[in-house]
């Protein structure tokens, strides 16, 4: 039946099947292709005149110290994930032993996820200032000398900024690997056991090698999500400041196109930024061939 | 920006290079002949004020000034007007005094249909940018005065309302607020209520410190002595927070044209004629920096925003904090009248702006594309009757910049003090002639590197300099428009 299908499939003329596929071909070029087109094209124009200035964006960009700043914040920003993948493999690894009470402790640690980036926002918002309950705590515990304006001093904003990010999205991973060690064989756990393999050993030669292909996942969604999703948290928590110690891409992007009414180089910087993305994707996923990982 | 001055001409040019009233009045002519016939209406409108709210009795006699109105001073109208407008947010009230205005002027012209929306903050800006490229949207659009009006007007959006509204009628706005939006002899908005920032202080901590809560501080010597008076009665002198940086323009427009004689000349450093190290621009960082220096700043601000640095004032912790007049119900209502006190800002500049009130009037503009332009020019004269603008300061606490607006009637001592001030003390914000990107890119970088001490005064004043250098090369358009502008001022 099979070897039928595939002769019956190649057997058609290749314009029949371009037919069947010229409807989701036109709805993905509609949804996908013509809005970058449109930006890249509005790179290229001088938004005033309407004029092509060709890569004139481009290079006011290069000599634009927000722009760099901006994207040298989003590469910061990239700190997250491992930091991310360590804390997600470590508690679905906890979780996934079923401690006492774990069923609760998974709904707590996916709980922030839940909530809209807004909120946790403004909560962290309260707890950072210079007399919320992060200073009250370490003033309580005698770490007075720690005490900061969390999100007021540019050497501590960006970090604050990435802590926020982190409490929030470390949810999301944990569910994910858990699901994934839900599917690992319990004989694995308990040859490694066996053998003499203690908790250290097992999660390297047995969890982390299960998770591979999920972790993969994971860092490439975040690696996007740093490039592309953090607008919310810098607006909420920051608008880019201080001076532009959090200032990101998007922000950059936002600001240049619906404030300074400089359409041109928000584009530009679109279209580097999707540039960046599309590079840092394709390398990580073929590292990953290379390494294996499906 | 797309410069495109062709907007429609339906009206004689009027002379407005300096917006006197008495330039004006010259201009009125005829017009204010005919508009003479409506002013036993107007004193009827203003007998009919004396209800402050908006009962059936109210409602019917407004109808009647507006019917009135009409008969006498234009044909009838009619045909469709979509009202964009922002406002609600810093004048809570005016979005049910909107309501009323437009079923009033609907009841007195009954072919005429008025759709207004109510504006978020954050898409006023592109959402109209948006209509004035489709050239479709409102008729009527509201804009923050100065260089966002102008900003339109140069890009064509925007039909001049001295084209529109007669010369008599504007002369009842104060010259300031129109002189925001006057370029080339036209001018491009009517002002529709006034926003002045100013700072508020405690009575009571005045006192408490040994100060005279009558007589508050206006030298910066004074000022200063009152930052230390408070501050060992453990105060904290000022309540401010700088985080997100929404505070900063309030902040600078206290102190940044004491070195100055006229707003328009803050475009000179922008304009490249003038460079902001000249201690006439940047006097003032040297003044902030004495304050932080002296303390009189609460420890946080800088992980506060504005929001919660005003909030320092209205629990009682902090002896002074600027804010804008809208907020002093809401203080009085907090701290009790007796307690809530207004001040202008210290004086230390030797340009006559030096001390003065800063203050920007709201804008409403006639769109150039709008379908039935003198239905939105009649309308907004309505808005502009007084009875209408005494409801709208009930209903908002919003105070128009009209010589009609009768301040006699203004509940709060702090209010009338504010329009007294405004009418002859009053001085346009910088903001109204300053690049927005300007701000944040570069104005509020050196207010917030101040005082995360990043910055020394001059090395505030150079940043400025160099980032407005490089804005200027970048926005060479721009800047010719605004050269011209300043240079249209005189």
């Amino acid at each position: 039946m099979g070897r039928l299908l595939r002769s019956l499939r190649w057997s058609r003329p290749p314009s029949a099947a371009w037919l069947f596929l010229t409807p989701a071909v036109f709805m993905a070029l509609l949804v996908f292709a013509y809005p970058i087109l449109q930006i890249l094209r509005a790179s290229l124009l001088d938004r005033g005149r309407n004029q092509f200035v060709g890569l004139a964006n481009y290079a006011s960009l290069t000599d634009d110290p927000i722009a760099w700043q901006s994207i040298q914040n989003n590469f910061l920003l990239l700190a997250v994930i491992p930091v991310l993948i360590g804390s997600s493999i470590l508690i679905a690894s906890i979780l996934f032993d079923h401690p006492r009470g774990w069923q609760i402790y998974r709904t707590l640690v996916f709980a922030p996820y839940v909530l809209s980036v807004v909120v946790v926002g403004i909560a962290f918002d309260q707890i950072y200032t210079g007399r919320g309950v992060l200073n009250t705590v370490l003033s309580g515990v005698g770490l007075d000398g720690f005490r900061r304006e969390w999100l007021g001093d540019p050497h501590t904003a960006l970090a604050s900024v990435m802590a926020v990010i982190i409490w929030r999205e470390v949810g999301f991973g944990v569910t994910l690997f858990l699901a994934r060690l839900t599917t690992a064989s319990t004989d694995l756990y308990d040859a490694a056991r066996v053998d003499g393999a203690g908790w250290f050993a097992i999660m390297r030669h047995v969890t982390v090698p299960h998770l591979r292909p999920v972790i993969a996942v994971y860092a490439a969604s975040t690696m996007i999500g740093m490039f592309s999703w953090v607008f919310g948290y810098i607006y909420i928590l920051t608008r880019g400041g201080p001076g532009y110690s959090t200032y990101v891409s998007e922000y950059f992007i936002y600001q240049s196109a619906f404030n300074y009414d400089s359409l041109g180089s928000a584009a530009a910087l679109a279209s580097v930024l999707l540039g960046i993305v599309v590079v840092a994707v394709a390398f990580q996923f073929s590292g990953q061939r290379q390494m294996g990982v499906e | 920006m797309k410069t495109d001055r062709s907007e429609p001409q339906q009206r004689a040019p009027i002379e407005l290079q300096s917006f006197g009233r008495r330039q004006f009045l010259r201009g009125a002519g005829g017009v204010a002949i005919t508009s003479a016939f409506g002013l036993p209406a107007i004193l009827a409108a203003c007998s009919n004020s004396a209800s402050s709210s908006a009962s059936a009795a109210a409602t019917a006699s407004a109808g009647a000034t507006a019917s009135a109105e009409t008969s006498t001073v234009a044909p009838r109208l009619s045909g469709k007007s979509t009202f964009w407008w922002w406002g609600e947010q810093e004048a809570p009230g005016l979005e049910k005094w909107v309501g009323e205005t437009v079923g009033l002027y609907q009841d007195a012209h009954p072919g005429v249909e008025i759709s207004s929306v109510l504006q978020a903050t954050e898409s006023l800006m592109p959402g109209f940018k948006a209509a004035g490229d489709a050239k479709q949207g409102p008729d009527l659009q509201y804009m923050w005065g100065g260089i966002s009006t102008m900003g339109f007007a140069w890009q064509g959006f925007v039909t001049p309302i001295s084209d529109l509204i007669p010369a008599d009628e504007l002369a009842h706005i104060f010259p300031s607020s129109l002189s925001e939006t006057a370029d080339q002899g036209k001018v491009y908005a009517l002002p529709w209520y006034i926003f002045p920032l100013h700072f508020a202080y405690n009575k009571k901590h005045f006192r408490t410190a040994g100060l005279d809560p009558e007589s508050p501080p206006r030298s910066w010597n004074d000022f200063l002595v009152a930052v230390d008076k408070l501050k060992a009665a453990g105060i904290t002198p000022w309540g401010y927070g700088l985080k997100g940086l929404s505070g900063i323009g309030n902040f600078a427009s206290q102190f940044n044209l004491q070195g100055l004689d006229r707003p328009i000349d803050i475009l000179k450093p922008v304009a490249g004629t003038a460079k902001y190290t000249d201690p006439a621009y940047s006097e003032w960082m040297h003044r902030i920096k004495e304050a932080i220096d002296r303390g009189a700043f609460n420890e946080d601000v800088n992980s506060l925003d504005l929001a919660q640095g005003q909030d320092l004032f209205v629990s009682g912790e902090a002896g002074m904090n600027i804010i804008g007049q809208s907020q002093i119900s809401g203080l009085v209502k907090a701290l009790g009248s007796d307690t809530v006190g207004v001040m202008l800002p210290p004086k230390f500049g030797s340009g006559a702006l030096a001390g003065k009130l800063s203050t920007t009037a709201q804008q409403l503009l006639v769109t150039s594309w709008a379908t039935n332009p003198d239905v939105a020019a009649d309308f907004l004269k309505f808005m502009h009757t007084p009875e209408r603008l005494k409801a709208m300061n009930v209903a908002s606490g919003a105070i128009p910049p009209d010589d009609r607006f009768d301040a006699s009637g203004l509940e709060l001592a702090q209010d009338r003090q504010i329009l007294a001030w405004a009418n002859t003390d009053g001085a346009t914000n910088y903001q109204n002639f300053w690049p927005p990107q300007m701000d944040r890119e570069n104005l509020f970088l050196a207010v917030q590197g101040l005082f995360n001490g990043q910055l020394q005064p001059d090395q505030a004043a150079t940043q400025v300099q160099e980032t407005l250098d490089r804005w200027r090369d970048k926005n060479q358009d721009q800047v010719k428009q605004l050269s011209d502008w300043a240079a249209s001022a005189g």
